[in-house]
């Protein structure tokens, strides 16, 4: 293998790992990635706005998320050290994944909202094939909204 | 094939990356990466050839590493260097994959079928894994901290008959048949005799250490 050959697959390999790592919410490609789908930017887009190259990006992506659990006292301090470490922006990094943590919480209950109504739909059908006007043991106490309107 | 290798990392390397993953510097999986992930998929896939095995063998490392980042407690430093540690974690993953498939196939996975380089033609995914893993698990484990039954049996071996005489070739990794032939003395004997018996041997070999390997687990 040639060192232009062994330098392609190198850099193969590590974009490999960057969108595997980038899956994993440990992982600070997971929160750049969420944050590039919900404002439509590109990985290359993302890089000028943190002041970096797209080789950074691969490197940055692989790097543990600051503030991820085990470690949330230490998001200020680890902000401060990647961006020395590749030499970007401070504040926008730390906005970038402040605003992708958020988008992905607001997924999160979106899910969960969306689960808890799907169950109540599923008990009001077995209620309604039972037709005895016996209570399906399935079914929520109360609906999501009515839980909702009582707090 | 042995000089194309990527260099592994140090020691003096290795040791640095652990400290960081041990530290959570956000930055100690940016490390590890760039250290082990391309000698150890050059290593692997010196080992199993077939070029339908290669993405499976780049996502294992790949996931080896992710999950190490996240877990370094259950690597022991004074066992042996982190190379061979992460090195057999991933073989394990590539070995049950393969079991798996040979299950879900319902027929042991042949490479006899496949193009190959020469020597390795009438190897089954399972021995190549054992002939890595092999010389991997007697560095990790240090000779002094041997279990007496381990040093035993590899001794009942060493002194066997034919399969002491090719022990050390094979631990070596030499794959070329005329090497073992004349650590048999069977060197003038016709090439397809000679290839024969190698082979015979070195699957007798393999069979006893794939057996103690499952006592051992």
């Amino acid at each position: 293998m040639t060192a232009e050959n062994q330098n392609q697959e190198m850099d193969r390999l590590r974009r490999r790992a960057a969108r595997r790592f980038s899956e994993d919410p440990f992982h600070l490609g997971f929160y750049l990635s969420h944050y590039c789908a919900e404002r439509n930017v590109t990985q290359a887009e993302l890089a000028l706005i943190l002041g970096c190259d797209e080789n950074a990006m691969t490197s940055l992506g692989v790097c543990r998320a600051p503030g991820v659990p085990g470690f949330e006292h230490r998001f200020e301090e680890d902000v401060e050290l990647l961006s020395t470490e590749f030499q970007i922006s401070k504040s926008q990094l730390a906005d970038i994944i402040n605003n992708a943590r958020f988008f992905v919480s607001s997924q999160e209950g979106a899910k969960t909202t969306f689960s808890i109504r799907k169950s109540y739909a599923i008990a009001a059908q077995d209620r309604e094939e039972a037709g005895d006007g016996t209570i399906s043991l399935s079914r929520p106490e109360d609906p999501p909204d009515a839980i909702e309107s009582r707090r | 094939m042995k000089d194309d290798y990527a260099p592994k990392p140090t020691r003096e390397r290795e040791a640095q990356i652990y400290q960081m993953l041990v530290e959570g510097h956000p930055r100690a999986q940016d490390h590890l990466v760039r250290a082990f992930l391309f000698p150890m998929v050059q290593k692997l896939k010196s080992v199993y050839t077939h070029h339908s095995l290669h993405d499976i063998v780049d996502d294992v490392v790949i996931d080896t590493l992710c999950r190490f980042g996240k877990d370094v407690g259950r690597f022991e430093p004074a066992r042996g260097s982190l190379w061979h540690y992460l090195l057999m974690d991933a073989h394990g993953d590539i070995r049950n994959l393969a079991k798996s498939a040979t299950k879900r196939s319902g027929c042991m996975i042949s490479l006899d079928d496949v193009e190959l380089e020469p020597a390795e033609r009438n190897e089954s995914i399972e021995t190549q894994a054992i002939n890595a893993v092999w010389p991997a698990f007697l560095e990790y484990v240090p000779e002094g901290q041997h279990p007496e039954s381990l040093i035993e049996a590899l001794n009942t071996i060493r002194n066997a008959p034919e399969l002491g005489a090719i022990f050390d070739l094979w631990q070596e990794g030499v794959r070329e048949t005329d090497h073992y032939a004349k650590a048999l003395g069977i060197q003038d004997w016709p090439s397809d005799k000679r290839k024969q018996k190698v082979k015979q041997v070195k699957d007798r070999l393999i069979t006893r250490l794939r057996r103690l390997g499952e006592k051992l687990q």
